[in-house]
């Protein structure tokens, strides 16, 4: 019985791997029939095996056998896309197939992890493991993908060179001789380089920080410490709905303010303010669109919530008793705040302000329409630029020929590989300060 | 005024140091808690160096009435204090709760030390007030009182969280002596911790008889009987009975307080 029930073992969890991993590509369409034909005879045989050496008749293994059977048939005659229907290119054979293992394999692990098991009570309980797994065997398989595409695409193109040169693309009227005639052409010199978007990833996450901080404790400490309860909950209330409020129309607005700058205070300092501004190599004065420090201010509104809500969460976390002992040794209350409370809430701040940064580096509809490649140089009062305006600009950017929006095409992985590499940094770097500072501070 | 000032730095001069044991007098106190009125115009003096015990069933009072000799009642919501609360003569509710604090150090219910080192937590009250002291003599003086020197005098920087809960509850008795206060107030100190430890704990108070005013609310009337030189038996928020804790256990006058002592069920 253990050497059957682990084939059948091995042939569900084949068939609930291949039905995740065909959901997503149509490139394993050999492989669904033959599976669903072993599970078939896989399942058959520990029917017949159990009905002789236990004396059940066991419906639901025959059932399985069968389903597999007619499904193995249905595949074997379905057509690669289901004509007849107007969404007929959407639906392809492979998500059927998919579907098909899935609901076939779930059921097929839990009864021979069972008889794996021996069949006891014991076992039963154990026997419900596929179905809890198979969630998570999902996510891993959507995220391994999303990751290879990524790495496949872009990891061929990433070398040095490109972290460390600024990207460079300077078009000019050249002139030559047609016929006898003088002609104007355009030429460009496209350098493809990473370094001032990396510099300008972390520089608005710099920024952001440095804003959302203060601001984002301040918030925190006075709801939690001195407003009232209808005070309190009134800005509750509306720091959750900056929250909610989409990037795209903090985007507009952002814009409109810019405009209305530049027309009203054109060439004054408030203006380079709002608008960045950087010299090109022959020293012209250039002015950008938006600056890093303009931007960096409206993505703080996004995280200015996060900082708030993870600072009042901390400060409530605090146990009573240990604000009161504070209190009643004759502590003030500012003291209690700023030596026992705000400490203990240090890794819930710290914790809020690290995925802030990380969605600050990630944030795209607030600067996509603010935002350049980033050859005016990298400091607050320069454009804006970032990787995830980098990545929309290899596969949007509009300014540039056909050929040129080509070749940048292939970098968008590329610089999708950097993005990921600093997010995911960030998000470890979050859980590292977490554990470390709540054993410092919390003692746990 | 700066008589007054020396005064008071000696007074504060820490732990070790001897300063006098203060009393405390209720006068006709009411507290309400919104509508409803927990104590009900209470008269009683603490008289200073001793050990006065609170008994009563849950819910008469008890941790109300400690809490307002240090005003921590006025942390809770919709708390109404009213009468006198006199310490060496001077009403409390027109102190500077900070200053009155410092007076009237408190132990709670539950062990509540500090996220802290050892030494931190005793060091604590000093530190936010600023008091003027060598901090090591005062770790070890109050460690002492608290007969926790011998068992932590290796470990001082260990985080407080670390230890048993009987020794964190005694820590906290420490951190209270720490910025030598004239009153303790002891709610329910002993009701979350075990048989040794509570022993410990009983004999630390007892040791620190005479030197400060004591106020100690308990459910157990074996450590009533043995801590206490007055016992107050309150009551649906009056105060039934108050006397010399022999009195009051070998023979009460009121039949409630000797149907309380001996267990009979109300």
């Amino acid at each position: 019985m253990k050497r059957i029930s682990i084939v059948a073992l091995l042939v569900s969890g084949a068939a609930l791997i291949l039905g995740c991993l065909s959901l997503g590509t149509n490139s394993l369409e050999a492989y669904p029939t033959p599976v669903l034909g072993i599970l078939f005879l896989t399942f058959a045989a520990l029917f017949v095996y159990i009905r002789f050496s236990r004396k059940e008749t066991k419906l639901a293994i025959i059932a399985i056998a069968m389903l597999a059977l007619a499904s193995a048939i249905i595949l074997k005659v379905l057509p690669e896309y289901l004509h007849g229907f107007n969404i007929n290119g959407l639906i392809h054979r492979s998500v059927i197939s998919a579907l098909l293992l899935i609901g076939l394999g779930i059921p097929a692990a839990c009864y021979s992890l069972f008889y794996f098991l021996g069949a006891t009570p014991r076992a039963r309980d154990f026997s419900r493991y596929p179905l809890l797994l198979l969630p998570i065997i999902l996510i891993a398989a959507a995220f391994i993908l999303i990751i290879y595409k990524i790495v496949a695409g872009g990891a061929p193109l990433l070398n040095w060179s490109l972290i460390t040169t600024p990207f460079k693309d300077q078009s000019w009227y050249k002139e030559v001789w047609q016929n006898g005639w003088p002609n104007f052409i355009t030429a460009t010199t496209l350098q493809i380089g990473l370094r001032n978007a990396i510099l300008g990833t972390f520089l608005l996450m710099g920024l952001t920080a440095i804003i959302s901080l203060p601001v984002g404790m301040g918030v925190g400490i006075f709801v939690h410490q001195y407003a009232g309860p209808r005070l309190g909950g009134v800005i509750r209330f509306s720091t959750t709905a900056l929250r909610a409020i989409s990037g795209i129309i903090l985007a507009i607005i952002a814009l409109s303010l810019i405009h209305a700058v530049s027309n009203s205070f054109h060439g004054t300092f408030l203006n380079y303010l709002v608008q960045g501004f950087g010299y090109y190599p022959n020293g012209k004065l250039l002015t950008g669109r938006s600056s890093f420090l303009f931007a960096s201010l409206f993505i703080s509104l996004l995280v200015i919530p996060i900082v708030a809500r993870a600072t009042e969460e901390g400060l409530a976390s605090l146990p009573k008793d240990i604000a009161e002992g504070s209190l009643a040794v004759g502590a003030s209350s500012e003291h209690t705040l700023t030596h026992i409370s705000l400490p203990w809430s240090f890794p819930n701040i710290i914790t809020g302000l690290v995925l802030g940064c990380a969605e600050a580096a990630g944030a795209l509809t607030i600067i996509f329409l603010m935002a350049g490649t980033g050859e005016l140089g990298v400091n607050p009062l320069s454009e804006t630029t970032s990787l995830a305006y980098f990545i929309f600009d290899c596969r949007f950017g509009t300014q540039m020929g056909d050929s040129v929006q080509y070749y940048m095409e292939s970098y968008q992985y590329t610089a999708a590989i950097l993005l990921l590499i600093i997010t995911v940094g960030l998000t470890v770097l979050a859980l590292v300060l977490k554990s470390k500072i709540s054993r410092r501070y919390k003692g746990a | 005024m700066i008589n007054k000032m020396v005064a008071e730095n000696d007074r504060l001069c820490v732990g070790a140091v001897k300063k006098t044991p203060g009393g405390i007098e209720l006068k006709n106190l009411e507290v309400c808690y919104g509508e409803n009125k927990v104590l009900k115009g209470i008269s009683l003096v603490f008289p200073p160096g001793k050990i006065t015990a609170i008994i009563g069933p849950s819910g008469c009072g008890k941790t109300t009435l400690l809490r307002c000799l240090n005003r921590l009642s006025e942390l809770s919501h919709g708390c109404k204090v009213e009468g006198q609360i006199l310490l060496d003569g001077e009403n409390i509710l027109e102190m500077d709760p900070m200053m009155l604090r410092r007076r009237v150090g408190m132990v709670f219910q539950r062990a509540n030390p500090f996220p802290k080192s050892i030494r931190e937590n005793v060091l604590y009250g000093v530190k936010a007030i600023k008091l003027q002291c060598d901090h090591e003599t005062t770790v070890k003086a109050c460690l002492e009182k608290a007969a926790l020197w011998d068992e932590l005098k290796i470990r001082l920087n260990d985080s407080a969280f670390a230890l048993s809960i009987g020794q964190q509850q005694r820590l906290c008795f420490a951190r209270s002596l720490a910025v030598a206060p004239e009153v303790v107030l002891l709610d329910e100190p002993a009701s979350a911790l075990d048989p040794v430890s509570t022993v410990k704990l009983e004999n630390s108070i007892l040791a620190m008889k005479g030197e400060y005013t004591q106020i100690i609310v308990t459910h157990n009337m074996n450590e009533a009987r043995k801590v206490s030189d007055y016992v107050a038996f309150l009551y649906a928020g009056d105060l039934i009975e108050f006397g010399e804790t022999q009195k009051i256990f070998n023979n009460s006058e009121k039949s409630e307080t000797r149907d309380y002592i001996s267990g009979k069920v109300y």
